[in-house]
């Protein structure tokens, strides 16, 4: 007969020799008395012998006691396939804790068959609440990015575990299972049952169970509970999707992206994203490419005839402009099939999973971007002809003849930069403070304000640093990079070049220029920024490059900091040291590009990646506000609560904030790898399997805990003879004692 | 060699009053005292007259009626005679036992000198017969205040142990003595019970009159003991027993309780009078008990 128990629990049986250890001690240990009345101890040899069996008998019962205990708490079991229904008959099967796992991820909505796979997650828990009997317990998890608690703690209402699979959230981003797994192990080490098991529905995609991120989860989670736990509970997963084809067919959009998070209004956005193709052998045209402007159809793309990558990804791109001001949704859809009712008779789907099929992208449109320039220029008046380096930055942002320029702008000179003007309206128009701060060609810094500017960051303020001339090495890299701890993205070598040496002029690499804000001046055009020439630079180590200049040089630098975003500039973006820059064309779009990338920093908080907070609009009205989930559920929110959704709360899709008749929109991007449905190898399984003590269920019908792998726990058996043992015991020490007394 | 110096201190007895030895049937003898006597005849204290007849002694003639009523009568005296007691002290290796008070046998001779100074106090001839492992002469009775000191000396010269047979001494001494008197016995008694019966039997048939102080030490009586104990026994130390006490408990005061109703139905039925002292009762103070108690009996 198959029993099993924690072997090393056995190590206490060593404990038997006690009682007669402590007899033979006491024995041992003895008075010794001169004694006159002898006759009275020679008792008869009847009441010797009795004597005699009743101590030997309470000893034997004591070995016998401590011998049941350490068995007991060994854990005994017996096991094999008899059990269960052996158990079930004798309806004397030991209560357990159930954990049900369900994938939670988009590819759950793959459909197959009469329904999808979470539909058919959905029965089988069902089923599996069938099997509980009065006593047991049962914890619900849903594996999204963050685990959520269906029902977090064991319980053994069974009703409201079928109530909360009745209403289960639709299929939605990446699943973390391991994440889920810990969770639900966590919630069955707080239960009192020693049979327990976690029972973990998925439909076998190897994206979110097996792919090196979530091996590496597995590996950590195996790890954590060896070190914290012991005996991990019994892990069943169970494909819910078994006839789901390796490579199922599916089309999806990668997510959408733009230039700019935040645009004046009237302004072109460009837009890319890419449809993702797997599953097809021939590819063959969507039925439908259209985008959305907030919910609203606005047209129709060109449907791409171009072939798969090898990646099996077209590349699409579209602009747009906006008219009206505030918060904007883009939405790219995509229809790989026809409507049922346009289908031709046989029609092959070519699309399993329609869940991923949208990008979305939330945009600012602003009426023009407040901006500062900080003028390093010290002379006062300025220089004879007139000019500052600054000025060339403000006739790009905003030339004297626009009637609507795409930014309002201040110049003012280092002496004049007080911390206030971070904090105060630009113009008289109040239409805001800096968003982005330009320092050019700065010497130093004072301390009150470098303060500013750092308290100006952390706001989410975009800083843009143009090096020329002026600048102070010693005082940049020791002040404001700080060992990098400042906010200077790298810190300042030497000037090089000659600046009259034009034949050492070195020039822009725009093959380098895959930086949002550079991206479009990667295609060298006449004009464009790639017959810019600089004849002196500064030399810069370290920091993120966000573009090349001819000789490997950065030209610009990127530090992204935990509000806003530092671009550092190894040119003067002016004319001075004899550079063409402002005289080509691409100088003011160049500028634009610059200053609205840094701008959009703040509206960044708007398109976030799943479990970001979802913070308020900086500029929100007063008042109550209503906050509409992807799931559809709407949350009525007080003024000045922040953040609107926590951090580990968000879910893939699109947020809507109503307030003040206005809607500001919020996007959280989805993975775009949970959308490639390839199932799971044996050998990924394997993998998983390595790391875990767990059981691939693949036939959903043997998941019964009367299969195969029933357990019975003897304990129960036990404990009732500790107790007959105990009552034995108590029972012959009263009867020695009644006569001894 | 003494075993100890004998802490006799007699007024110690004083606090319980004017205590007095006294025999509850009639002793036999002639000097004075405080026991009733049989015999009338002359002596110190005055019975009653009688005629005069020849063969009388004229000395015994009282003048003083003669001259009132011219005939001769004699004085005649009721005559009081001493009691002999007999003081039996056993000092077998049994009454050596000493738990956390004196032992049975400092108990037992103190009992025994206290009772010689009361007797001899009152005149009364005081034996004294100490019973251990060697066969001693016994110091025959004495009344003379002097006899006090050698008793006391005969007690402190002995020290109990070997294993002692009473039964014999005891009919040895009942043939010794000749006179009715009192026997006083200290002992624990722990010895063939019929033959110590027999031998109490022989000494009531000859006419004594018995008391018997069964000296018990309270360890004996309520066997205290609870951790594993080897009693070594006191009369044959090669003799040992290792038990663990509480199971034997119910078994021994079994044991006893027989054993000490057996003693006290017997000596009953002997007219025995039998006294059970604990030596963690102060001696003056049980024998002060006693002594108001017997009195009181009379």
């Amino acid at each position: 007969m198959p029993f099993g128990m924690n072997l090393w629990m056995l190590l206490g049986l060593g404990a038997v020799v006690l009682p007669p250890l402590i007899h033979l001690l006491n024995r041992r240990r003895y008075d010794v008395v001169d004694w006159g009345a002898m006759r009275f101890l020679r008792v008869g040899e009847t009441t010797r012998r009795r004597l005699q069996l009743e101590q030997l008998l309470l000893m034997l019962l004591r070995m016998l006691l401590i011998a049941v205990l350490v068995l007991g708490l060994a854990a005994p079991f017996v096991e094999g396939e008899f059990v269960g229904p052996l158990a079930a008959r004798l309806g004397e099967r030991p209560n357990r804790d159930l954990a049900i796992v369900i994938d939670g991820s988009a590819s759950m909505a793959c459909r197959q068959g009469e329904g999808t796979a979470q539909q058919a997650a959905q029965r089988l828990a069902l089923a599996l609440l069938d099997e509980l009997q009065s006593g047991d317990g049962v914890t619900l998890w849903l594996a999204r990015q963050q685990p959520q608690p269906l029902l977090g703690e064991v319980t053994q209402d069974v009703s409201r575990a079928r109530q909360a699979l009745q209403h289960l959230p639709p299929p939605a981003g990446t699943a973390d299972m391991p994440a889920a797994v810990q969770a639900a192990l966590t919630a069955l080490a707080r239960g009192q049952r020693a049979e327990r098991r976690v029972v973990i529905l998925t439909d076998g995609q190897r994206f979110g169970w097996s792919d090196e991120q979530t091996l590496l989860r597995w590996r950590l989670l195996a790890a954590r509970w060896r070190e914290q736990r012991g005996q991990l509970p019994e892990l069943r997963i169970v494909n819910v999707s078994p006839q789901r084809p390796e490579q199922p067919p599916n089309w999806s959009v990668t997510p959408l992206r733009a230039g700019r998070a935040v645009a004046a209004r009237g302004q072109s956005v460009q837009f890319r994203a890419g449809l993702q193709v797997t599953g097809q052998t021939e590819f063959a045209p969507p039925f439908r490419l259209r985008i959305e402007i907030d919910g609203q159809p606005a047209e129709d793309l060109k449907l791409p005839a171009a072939a798969l990558d090898k990646d099996g990804r077209i590349a699409l791109d579209f602009r747009q402009r906006f008219s009206e001001l505030g918060s904007h949704l883009v939405s790219l859809i995509v229809e790989p099939d026809p409507p049922p009712e346009q289908r031709p008779a046989g029609y092959v789907v070519k699309d399993w999973l329609p869940a991923d099929n949208r990008a979305d992208f939330a945009l600012e449109v602003v009426p023009a971007l407040p901006v500062l320039l900080v003028d390093g220029d010290e002379a006062n008046p300025p220089r004879a002809d007139g000019q500052r380096g600054s000025d060339f930055l403000r006739d790009a942002l905003a030339p004297a003849r626009d009637p609507q320029p795409a930014a309002v702008v201040r110049s003012v000179g280092i002496r004049d930069f007080t911390p206030e003007l971070l904090t105060q309206s630009l113009s008289k128009d109040e239409r805001g403070s800096p968003r982005v701060v330009v320092l050019c060609n700065v010497a130093r810094l004072t301390p009150a304000q470098q303060e500013a500017l750092t308290a100006f960051l952390a706001r989410g303020g975009g800083l843009l640093i143009t090096l020329g001339e002026r600048a102070d090495r010693t005082h940049y890299n020791s002040v404001l990079h700080a060992g990098g701890r400042g906010w200077l993205p790298a810190t300042l070598d030497r000037v090089s070049g000659a600046e009259l040496e034009p034949k050492d002029a070195v020039r822009p690499r725009p093959e380098s220029f895959f930086h949002p804000a550079l991206e479009l001046f990667r295609e060298g055009t006449v004009g464009g920024l790639s017959e810019a020439r600089f004849r002196r630079w500064w030399k810069v180590q370290g920091g993120q490059s966000a573009g090349l200049l001819g000789n490997g040089d950065p030209l610009f630098v990127e530090k992204p900091l935990r509000g806003g975003r530092v671009l550092l500039s190894v040119v003067p973006l002016d004319n001075s040291w004899r550079s063409n820059l402002p005289d080509l064309p691409a100088f003011a779009p160049l500028i634009h590009e610059l200053v609205y990338y840094l701008a959009g920093t703040r509206a960044g908080s708007f398109n976030l990646q799943p479990g970001e907070p979802l913070l308020p609009p900086t500029n929100e009205s007063a008042g109550e506000r209503v906050l509409l989930a992807p799931d559809g559920s709407s949350r009525r929110l007080p003024a000045g609560t922040s953040p609107l959704v926590e951090a580990g709360r968000s879910e893939p899709g699109v947020y809507r904030l109503a307030a003040g008749g206005q809607t500001t929109y919020y996007v959280v991007q989805t993975d775009p790898r949970e959308a490639v449905l390839t199932a799971a190898t044996a050998e990924d399984r394997e993998a998983v399997r390595q790391l875990l003590p767990l059981t691939y269920a693949d036939d959903p019908h043997k998941l019964s805990w009367q299969d195969g792998g029933g357990k019975l726990d003897l304990w129960p058996a036990v404990l009732l003879g500790v107790v007959l043992l105990l009552c034995a015991e108590l029972w012959l020490t009263r009867r020695i004692a009644r006569h001894r007394s | 060699m003494p075993s100890s110096r004998l802490q006799f201190d007699p007024t110690s007895l004083a606090k319980y009053g004017r205590l007095t030895m006294i025999a509850r049937g009639i002793v036999e003898g002639f000097l004075a005292g405080v026991h009733k006597s049989p015999y009338k005849g002359f002596s110190a204290e005055f019975a009653e007259h009688r005629q005069y007849y020849p063969g009388d002694e004229i000395r015994h003639i009282d003048w003083r009626v003669w001259g009132k009523t011219d005939r001769h009568y004699v004085k005649e005296y009721e005559e009081e005679t001493n009691l002999k007691a007999y003081l039996l002290v056993d000092a077998s290796g049994s009454m050596a036992y000493r738990g956390r008070h004196a032992s049975k046998f400092d108990y037992a001779r103190y009992v025994a000198a206290s009772l010689a100074y009361l007797m001899l106090h009152q005149r009364d001839a005081v034996g004294l017969a100490i019973h251990d492992h060697r066969a001693r002469p016994p110091l025959a009775p004495r009344a003379h205040s002097k006899h006090l000191l050698r008793l006391v000396h005969a007690l402190e010269q002995t020290q109990p142990g070997g294993e002692t047979s009473l039964a014999p001494l005891w009919h040895q001494l009942a043939a010794q003595m000749k006179q009715r008197g009192l026997v006083v016995i200290l002992s624990d008694c722990f010895d063939d019970l019929p033959a110590l019966f027999r031998a109490l039997r022989r000494l009531r048939h000859r006419r004594h009159e018995v008391i018997l102080f069964h000296v018990l030490a309270p360890e004996e009586v309520e066997f205290p003991f609870q951790k594993w104990t080897q009693f070594r026994d006191l009369e044959a130390p090669a003799q040992k027993l290792l038990v663990d006490p509480l199971q034997l408990r119910r078994a021994y005061l079994k044991n006893f309780a027989e054993f000490q109703e057996e003693l006290r139905s017997q000596t009953g039925r002997m007219q025995i009078d039998y006294h059970p002292m604990r030596t963690d009762e102060p001696v003056e103070r049980a024998l002060g008990v006693y002594l108001t108690k017997r009195q009181t009996q009379r």
